[in-house]
């Protein structure tokens, strides 16, 4: 109803009216978005969705939510956007709300709390001193000469920034200190503002990733123009056979320079043209070995025949036979995939590790079987009349990297420390401000004491109380 | 024999004497005598704690802050530090008998409840060999310290708040003269607010500093790093509520209260019943 009533006011001039609108509409904004109930909405809001994100599991695979919560669940689970819930648009738009609440109530409470720091009237009248949240009247024996130096020095010596005008028969003092706990939590809204760009940045610009580099491979990094190789990784262990450490030796190369070595562990990652490598996992390779031992027995006689250790790809004499073996292959998770037709190995574990191998008899190639370490008996290779056995392998150790660019992380520690430092003064800084006049009444001084503190009053009226002793002592 | 698991014994005796003598000081209105004894053997309770942590950390070789069992003898090394600080400051030892309930409470568990494994001192795995450990588990214990005085204070303000309301004789009459103002109570639950506040704030930096280096990225979403936010966003909320929009007495007591709640489960409750990545404490 009302709005249609600007409408129609707003054609009849429309200039005034159309600024008072726009007015209006400004002044119910920054109402809104300054006022705090609105910070504890979405500081509620935000608390519920982040439970949400802990009791449901966040970005797994479906089969995990399905086994979980069956299909029908998962599906409206996923619908809500419950899966990845701190990137589901409700939860960024209660971000966006967060930082408009913070930048309207940074520009609507800054500027008045800057003036009332930054204010240097020093002249009060007497009944405006009397009516400080503290205050006293005083009447010592003293010069005002006297009286005006003592106090300055007495003030200085509590830390105070002290002003003095002198004005007919008066005198007026303003000391403050601790302006700047005043606008503590305007730094902290800032920090926090700052800390969300980082993570903006971070997100745009930035980039993650993690890569399985073997022990003396090397690796092209598209993003920064160079290579990286690893050219040793091994393991420290305590006494009682945990992991102490894991090291990873990597050079950095330019078109085929080195330009850095360093070797990595946890928590001390390489960096290099702002991408840093850290030291994440470790594992052995999942499609090649180095060598392998292999047990030959009589099928008919069931006595171990020979034992021989053959290095990948190298046509190896078995002793004490007329056959030679050669490496040619290796799954450590076999599987064989029907459609295709092709082995491969379902995953980096070695859950079921096979190796294929050649077999030459006289220098005739026989047959060229996988042999199963753990499952020997599966297939029985009948081209010889040998049963051979895997007795164990040597796969090269890979190293496990996690790489990341996070051009906004520096933003992020800016916005944290300017977060902390905010607090930090918004809690313990405290602005306390002192007027006094003293009057001239012939050998002896009226003194007007008046004074208040923006918080901590407990605090503040043991001051101004220690403050009187004093004065009173120096009246004396 | 003397090692660190002598010296929580001791710590454990003296913080029920400690606890013992705060409860009967309350009671028993007219002796100052007993108040003081509860002051001494929370020193007293607080040294032995000391001596834990130093024999401890003397004995595995590396900051006594790597799992349940040390972390929770620092939680009561930092409360009891809190709260023997505020009693020097205020003079108002009735706050003992809650918070040192809590202390007590607190040793009880690791000393009965949690399960031997826990005491036993394990190396430090990779991802904890870190100058970050101390400064982050130290910098948010502290927080947690602020939070569990505040807890304490805002029980008794509840406490009093409802035996003022329902008026006349209780049987606890005595105990309840020794309480201070309702205003003081909230006054004081505020001021551990604050400083419990900036320690959690440092506390949650330091781990996203050192995420940054252990894991390669500042946040997340992990189950302790979530609930530290949602903690965080509890008392940030607390904190609005009170300076800005002027909330006193049983509400803001009542929000601390949830406050603490939800801290038990960001402790406790991440560490035994959500996987993640901070499966230490």
């Amino acid at each position: 109803m009302d709005e249609k009533k600007v409408e129609g006011a707003a054609a009849a001039a429309p200039r005034q009216k159309e600024a008072g609108l726009w007015d209006r509409i400004e002044d119910k904004f920054v109402e809104t978005f300054s006022s705090p109930k609105l910070a504890i909405f979405t500081f509620i809001i935000l608390a519920i969705l982040s439970i949400f994100g802990t009791v449901v599991e966040q970005n797994r695979e479906p089969a995990m939510y399905i086994a979980q919560y069956g299909e029908k669940w998962y599906g409206i689970i996923r619908a809500l956007g419950l899966t990845d819930i701190f990137h589901a648009w409700y939860f960024t738009l209660m971000i966006i709300l967060l930082s408009v609440n913070l930048s309207v109530c940074f520009f609507r409470r800054l500027p008045p709390k800057w003036r009332l720091i930054k204010d240097k009237t020093v002249v009060m009248a007497e009944d405006a001193i009397l009516r400080q949240k503290n205050s006293v009247r005083l009447n010592h024996n003293v010069s005002i000469q006297h009286m005006k130096d003592a106090i300055s020095t007495l003030l200085k010596k509590k830390r105070y920034n002290v002003l003095i005008e002198e004005k007919g028969s008066g005198i007026s003092i303003f000391a403050r200190k601790g302006g700047i706990g005043r606008i503590g939590s305007d730094i902290t809204h800032v920090g926090l503002l700052i800390i969300f760009l980082g993570a903006i940045i971070g997100s745009f610009f930035g980039f993650k990733g993690f890569a399985t580099i073997l022990e003396g491979e090397t690796k092209h990094f598209q993003q920064g123009g160079f290579d990286l190789r690893v050219d040793k990784f091994w393991i420290e262990y305590y006494d009682d056979y945990k992991i102490k450490h894991f090291f990873s030796a990597l050079t950095v190369l330019e078109n085929g320079k080195e330009v850095m070595k360093k070797t990595i562990e946890v928590n001390d990652p390489l960096k290099y043209k702002g991408i840093w490598f850290y030291q994440s996992s470790y594992g052995q390779a999942w499609d090649r070995v180095e060598k392998a031992r292999f047990f030959l027995t009589d099928k008919k006689t069931k006595g171990l025949v020979a034992e021989v250790i053959a290095d990948f790809g190298v046509e190896t004499p078995v002793p004490k036979t007329d056959i030679k073996i050669k490496v040619i292959g290796f799954a450590a998770d076999f599987y064989y995939d029907t459609e295709s037709k092709q082995i491969f190995s379902k995953s980096m574990e070695h859950n079921n590790p096979a190796i294929q191998i050649e077999i030459y008899e006289k220098g005739v190639l026989k047959s060229s079987p996988w042999l199963f370490a753990k499952y020997p008996e599966a297939f029985i290779d009948k081209s010889t009349k040998y049963f051979i056995e895997i007795g164990g392998y040597k796969a090269p150790q890979w190293t496990g990297l996690s790489i990341a660019n996070d051009p906004g992380v520096n933003v992020v520690w800016v916005g944290s420390t300017l977060l902390t430092v905010g607090l930090f003064l918004s809690f313990f800084v405290i602005h306390k401000r002192i007027w006094i006049k003293i009057v001239d009444k012939k050998d002896k001084v009226d003194i007007y004491v008046g004074g208040n503190a923006n918080k901590d009053k407990i605090n503040f009226d043991k001051d101004f109380s220690n403050l009187i002793d004093e004065l009173n002592r120096i009246g004396k | 024999m003397i090692n660190s698991f002598f010296w929580v014994d001791v710590a454990f005796w003296l913080y029920l004497a400690t606890f013992a003598f705060y409860m009967l000081y309350g009671l028993f209105y007219k002796n100052e005598t007993l108040g003081q004894l509860g002051t001494v053997t929370a020193i007293l309770g607080f040294i032995a704690n000391t001596l834990a942590l130093g024999y401890r950390a003397y004995e595995s070789g590396h900051a006594p802050f790597a799992n349940l069992y040390e972390s929770m003898l620092l939680f009561t090394w930092a409360t009891v530090l809190g709260y023997l600080f505020m009693e020097f400051r205020y003079k108002l030892r009735i706050i003992g008998a809650f918070v040192m309930s809590l202390v007590f409470l607190s040793i009880l568990t690791i000393v009965w409840l949690l399960p031997y494994r826990y005491q036993a001192i394990d190396p430090l795995n990779p991802a904890l060999q870190s100058i970050w450990l101390e400064i982050h588990v130290i910098t948010t214990f502290l927080g947690y310290a602020g939070f569990a005085i505040s807890f304490g204070i805002s029980i008794m303000y509840l406490i009093k708040n409802w035996v003022e309301k329902k008026g006349g004789d209780s049987g606890l009459k005595n105990f309840f003269v020794r309480f201070p103002d309702l205003n003081i109570l909230d006054n004081l639950n505020y001021k551990s607010i604050a400083w419990g506040f900036p320690f959690l704030t440092i506390g949650i930096i330091t781990g996203a500093v050192w995420a940054n280096y252990a894991w390669g990225t500042y946040w997340s979403w992990d189950p302790k790093e979530t609930w530290s936010a949602i903690v965080w966003l509890i008392y940030a909320g607390y904190l609005h509520a009170r300076v800005t929009h002027g909330w006193r007495g049983v509400r803001t007591a009542v929000f601390a209260i949830i406050g603490f709640l939800a801290i038990v489960f960001l402790y406790w409750g991440v560490s035994f019943i959500l996987p993640g990545l901070h499966a230490y404490a």
